[in-house]
Order: C-alpha cells, then structure tokens, then sequence
C-alpha cells in the first residue's frame, strides 16, 4: 500500500527532538509540532508531508513516540483517537525506525546530512536488517536499506518543498588558506568579517556548493570541492560560495570551517595558500530572495546524499546547471551501508540536473 | 518396576548473578533459577562465559542476595576445576548470550526493546551490548524468551523472522518471608497520606510527568506527598527548582534503599504511581500489587498487561490526564475497590508460571 493511502495519516517523530519537548499528549495536531522548538529541518519535513496529506484530501496525526503503542490498550487508544489511519510515517534521523504494529510503516530520513545521523542509520542497517525490509517506502532518499546484497529497496516518494527551510540570511565570509592549520584558516577568515553580498555581484558566474558532514566524509566528492576551489582560486570572475555544513550543536562560523577544512586538506588537491575574495563560506543556504547573488548565473554542485527538499523546485530551475555527484566510494563512511541507489536524478532536482559520475581514483 | 523418567537437563548462563548488586535482570535470573530449582522438572546446571559452575556457590550467592562472593569463588582457581559447560544439554541465557550455536539448543531471553526503538536514552555502548549480536542471537536461538507480551509485540515488530520462537516469561515477586513479620512489629511510617514512585530515576521513568503536575489543581487540591524511592537525578533539580516552595515539600526522594525498606514505603503508600514512557514488564508494578496497592500506572507497553484491572492507567504524555488519573485513583473508594484487584492480580504471576515455559522447552 502507498503512502498517502486511506482517510488520514499518522506521523511519529523521533526521539531525539522528542525528548526536549513537554508534549500536550501522545496524539497532537501537526499544528502543535510545528508551533513546538523542534529543528528546522524537522518542522520543515512535518510541514513538507502535512502539505501533501491536505492536498490529497487526508487529515494527518502526529504520534510523539510510537514505542508506547506496543500492545493492547494502547493501541486501542490510538485507533479510537485516530481512526481510518493504516500508514505510519515514521520521521527519522537515522538513529531508530519505529513500526506501529498493524501499520505499514514508511519511513522519512530527514536530516542525514549530519554525519553522526548517517553513521547511527549504517549501524542500525546492520544490527537490524530485518526491520528495514519491511519499510514500505521512503521519502525523498533513495537508499538500500541493509548489510549485504539483500539489502532492503524501499520504494522513494519525492516530495518538494513548497516554501523554502527557515533560517536568517546567510553571513558570507571570504576563505583565507592556510594548509598547515585549519583552525588559523578559520579564524583568519572569521576575522576577516563578513562581505556584502552586493559586493559580490559582478562575477560572471556563481558556482554554489552546499556542503554537508556526509557529502565530505565522501574523500571522493571532497576532491570534487577541493578542485572547484583550485580552480576559483585563478579564475576570480568566478563566485563560488561553499555552504558550511550545520553539524550537531551550536557552533561559531570559525569552528564549523575548522571542522570541513580537513575534506579539503586531505584530498590531495594543492589549494594555494592565500585570501581569495572570490570564494565564500555562507552559514546557511543561499536562497533567491535572500540575497541578489541568486540571481547571478548559477551552477549548483550537490553530492547524491544531499537533501533536495530543503529548496523549492524554483531554486533549482533557475539554474544553469544543477550536478548531482554520485559515488561509489566504498573506502569512505558515505558509503558504508544504507548506500545511495542509482536514480534519475531530474525527478529530485528539476530538468536541468544532470548526474555526474565520481570515483576515488579521479 | 516402573521405569523412572530421566529428568531434562538445563544449563543456564548465570552472569547476572555475577554483578554486586542486583536489581532487574540480576533478580529476573535469580528468580528464573529459583523457580527452576522448586519446580523440579528439569535438572537445572550453571555456567558463567560456557565455564561449569557447581550449584553450591550460584546458591550462596542466591541466599546472600549479592555476586560478589560468586566472583571471588570462580576465580580462585582452588575451588573449581575449570569444566566445560554441557553442551549437549539446552542451554538458557536469562539475557544477552555471549555465544552463538555452541548448543544443539539454546535461548536467550529479551527484556525490552528500548535499546532500538529508544536510542536517545541510552549510551551507544549499552545499544552496541544489545543490538550488535541480537539478530545473530535469534538465529541461533531455538526459542528466544519475552518476559511480556509487549515485548514479543515489539521483538516481532522489527524482526518477524522470531515469530515462531517466541514464547513468554512471566517473572512473579518474592518478598523474603520474613518481611511481613517484621514490618508488622514496626511503629508505622509517620510520612501522612503518600504515594509511592518506585526506580531509576531516568528520562524513560517519565517522573517529569509527576513533577509538573505538581502545579496542577488537581494534584494542588491532593493532600498526597510522593515518596521517590531511587536516586535524585537526571533534571529532577531543574524540575524541582521551577515548582513552587509547597509543591517541593510534597516530593520526598529516599534515595538507594535496602529491600526491606522498600517493602516497608511501598506497604505503607496509598498507591504507586509508574509513570514511564516504555517499560519491557515493570516489575515495581507487581511488587505493589503484590502488598494490595493499586497503580496508577501509564497505559504504555507492558504497563496494562500487568496492570490489568488492579489500577487506573493514563497518557504518559499528558499531565492533564494523569492528574485526571491520579484525582480518580486516590478517591479512598476506588482505592478500597482496586486493593483486592491488586492482590488476585499479582497473584496470577507465579514461581510456576515462570518455571513452566522453560522446563517444557528444555523437555524439547
């Protein structure tokens, strides 16, 4: 049975964000999730899949930890509260996968681009392969969900973003070099002080990279960045802005370039040491009506991990180019198990995205 | 003549009994032995890591109540003689096995699932000591034992493949004989009108939920106090220093106690108030019952199950509900009308309840 089957669906949410909540009750209203401080990124996949319900004519409960209906009474409970309901959309950061018995379970990873999120799903993958064979589907990744060849391959339903993730606008701030420290690179380039993105529009061309802990850990794609960097470095008509992972927890700019500079660093790309004004970190996305660099002409460069759904369609159609790199890598944690199935990649990114082959050796 | 029945053999992994204070599956094994050894059925031996161990110091350990004699007399060389366990005879696990397939017949048993379903709760390497091996563990498993049916429902959840191993364990409670007698000839406990909340204090118990209902009218009107019996911990300051001066006062924390003294807060308690989130049996549940004491337990997991009629069960996400609960639990009808319910209740989880699905696995 497909996802969006029946007169309502139930969504359970995980744990982690959960647990920092005082919830009004084990049912809430979709309403109450996105009032409550969960993540950005949880908000906007409830916001994401409560938009789909609605424009499908289905009405859409929220369950805050589906472990609790293990048996008897409380499933009662759940079924009068939320009665019609047969499909479980389980919202998951990749560290557990909850199946409501007597629902067929679905699964949305929304937030793998931490790398800790992708590590605790490669374990879970081993340690519970079974409960992975009998995900109904999943949302907006295309993963093999296991240890070996017999690997689980869960359907994928596409979902878009109608509206793009919130966050403040982006502080950019040029990169300065430095191969023998990254924490002095960061810090030269966080003392440096912030650009104006009015300053920037006259470049030819805006190359916007928006990089995750995954996509790095990937040594393959990281040498990808590295050569985009290199060759921005002697092209200064070029804009190319380097979107900083988020990662876990509350960190400043200065440590959250220290934390990715090491892709870069052991690439084996020689990046010249040096402030090159023409090469930004951003702190958050890069969104059209944040600033004017979007409308500059753009090409995007994504690694196959990345979360599409955080833009719109319209983010990516006003694109020269969008490049979806993709694997295998089998040295580097990216991937290790669940790994990325091959898939046509316009039906993510638009009709202007093309699939790049990537390969450690190049 | 009429021919006699060789008895069936058992080995069971004893490593539980081997940790110097024994609380849950240390008690869950201690019991499983017991019920073993008073059933009769089956010829119950002893390993520790496939390693024999004789009967006499797995029983002083048991009448001692702790594993730190055991570990000593294993590993003074003197007194055993280093035996390989019996292979040939089924082998039970009263928790995680350390090994896989080294008998024709082997069983683990599963106490709950929150390692995989709860991960936030839980150091990685506790998840690593559950999970990493369980898959191989119900591979090799000839019948892997659940000590509820919730956890059989959630085991079969995430892996269908151990539908047709799955049986169920039921524990039972066993306070010493000698509990009654002396509690009986004690002045009573001068603490008022009190509930009782019973075990660890961590995220899962749920004891926030209690807490902020402190500043509900409900509880406000309630003349109860509470009486936390386990360590103060885990935000209970945090919640503590939010709650007005006169809610404080009603939350008494006794921290780690003997069995006796928890016998004696639980005996003298209106009723127990279990307010966790995810439970694999809940045995605090029982041992009130098994005093007469209703529970106002959360409707959560094995909760209901052992539960059943002897109390009053709410949304463990709900504070409204559960002060709800707690006003129509603490009226003194209702709780005259649970306390036999409790009894007949507890009554139900017995010593040959719990020998039984394992001497007829071991009969094979």
């Amino acid at each position: 049975m497909s996802l969006f089957t029946g007169a309502a669906l139930l969504l359970s949410l995980p744990g982690a964000e959960v647990e920092r909540i005082d919830w009004p009750g084990s049912l809430v209203a979709p309403g109450e999730i996105l009032a409550a401080p969960v993540s950005p990124e949880l908000r906007a996949a409830v916001r994401l899949v409560w938009g789909e319900a609605l424009r499908r004519g289905m009405a859409m409960h929220c369950v805050a930890r589906p472990e609790l209906f293990a048996d008897g009474p409380s499933r009662r409970w759940l079924r009068t509260r939320a009665p019609g309901v047969t499909q479980h959309l389980c919202l998951s950061d990749g560290h557990a996968i909850k199946p409501l018995a007597g629902l067929q379970t679905h699964v949305f990873f929304y937030r793998l681009v931490d790398r800790a999120n992708m590590l605790a799903l490669a374990r879970l993958c081993r340690r519970a392969g079974e409960l992975m064979a009998q995900v109904g589907s999943q949302v907006n990744t295309h993963l093999a969900l296991g240890d070996d060849v017999d690997a689980a391959r869960p359907p994928s339903v596409l979902l878009h973003a109608a509206t793009p993730l919130e966050h403040p606008p982006p502080v950019l701030l040029p990169l300065f070099y430095n191969c023998n420290s990254d924490e002095d690179s960061a810090n030269r380039t966080e003392q440096a002080g912030p650009v104006a993105a009015e300053r920037l529009t006259d470049a030819a061309r805006l190359h916007y990279l928006p990089l995750t802990e995954t996509a790095l850990d990937d040594s393959a794609f990281a040498r990808v960045v590295a050569r985009t960097v290199l060759e921005a470095c002697f092209d200064p008509t070029r804009l190319l802005v380097l979107r900083l992972p988020a990662g876990g927890g509350e960190r400043t700019p200065a440590q959250r370039i220290a934390a990715m500079l090491p892709a870069l660093r052991h690439s084996g790309v020689v990046i010249p040491r040096a402030s090159a004004g023409n090469i930004v970190f951003a702190t958050e996305d890069l969104e059209e009506d944040h600033t004017k660099l979007a409308r500059l002409p753009r090409h995007i460069l994504v690694h196959d991990s990345f979360d599409f759904w955080r833009h719109t369609p319209g983010f990516y159609a006003g694109a020269e180019q969008v490049a979806v790199c993709a694997g295998p890598d089998p040295a580097s944690p990216a991937h290790l198990p669940p790994t990325c199935l091959p898939y046509d990649v316009r039906d993510a990114y638009g009709p202007r995205a093309i699939r790049r082959r990537i390969d450690a050796a190049a | 003549m009429t021919p006699i029945m060789a008895r069936p053999k058992i080995t069971v992994d004893v490593r539980p009994l081997f940790e110097t204070h024994w609380t849950g599956i240390p008690v869950f094994t201690r019991r499983l032995v017991q019920a073993l050894l008073r059933h009769g059925g089956v010829e119950v031996d002893f390993m520790f890591h496939l390693t024999r161990i004789s009967a006499a110091p797995v029983l002083a350990a048991i009448a001692a109540g702790t594993g730190s004699l055991l570990r000593q007399t294993f590993e003074s060389e003197a007194a055993f003689r280093s035996e390989v366990a019996d292979r040939s005879a089924p082998m039970l696990y009263p928790s995680v096995k350390d090994s896989f397939g080294v008998a024709a017949r082997e069983a683990s048993t599963v106490h709950d699932l929150s390692t995989l379903l709860m991960p936030e709760f839980h150091e990685e390497a506790n998840i690593a000591y559950h999970l990493d091996t369980l898959a191989r563990q119900l591979a090799t498993d000839d019948a892997v034992f659940c000590i509820s049916e919730a956890t059989r429902a959630a085991l079969l959840a995430a892996f269908p493949s151990a539908a047709g191993k799955a049986r169920l364990l039921y524990q039972y409670v066993d306070w010493p004989e000698h509990f009654a007698t002396v509690a009986r000839n004690l002045p009573p406990l001068r603490l008022g009108p009190y509930a009782v909340v019973v075990g660890t204090i961590e995220p899962r118990k749920n004891l926030g939920l209690l807490l902020r209902a402190l500043a509900t009218q409900a509880l406000r009107r309630s003349p109860l106090r509470f009486v936390v019996i386990g360590r103060r911990g885990w935000k209970v300051e945090q919640f503590m220093a939010e709650l007005p001066e006169a809610a404080r006062e009603r939350m008494l924390f006794s921290g780690f106690v003997s069995e006796f003294t928890k016998y004696r807060l639980i005996q003298g308690a209106e009723f127990l108030v279990f307010p966790s989130i995810y439970e694999g049996f809940g045995i605090p549940a029982l041992e009130a019952m098994s005093l007469g004491k209703p529970v106002l337990a959360s409707w959560s997991s094995s909760l209901p199950e052992v539960v059943g009629e002897a109390g009053v069960l709410f949304d463990p996400l709900s504070v409204g509900d559960f002060a709800d609960a707690l006003e129509t639990i603490a009226h003194p009808r209702k709780l005259a009308e649970l306390a036999p319910l409790a009894r007949s209740g507890s009554a139900a989880f017995t010593w040959q309840r719990m020998a039984a699905p394992v001497v007829e696995w071991a009969g094979g």
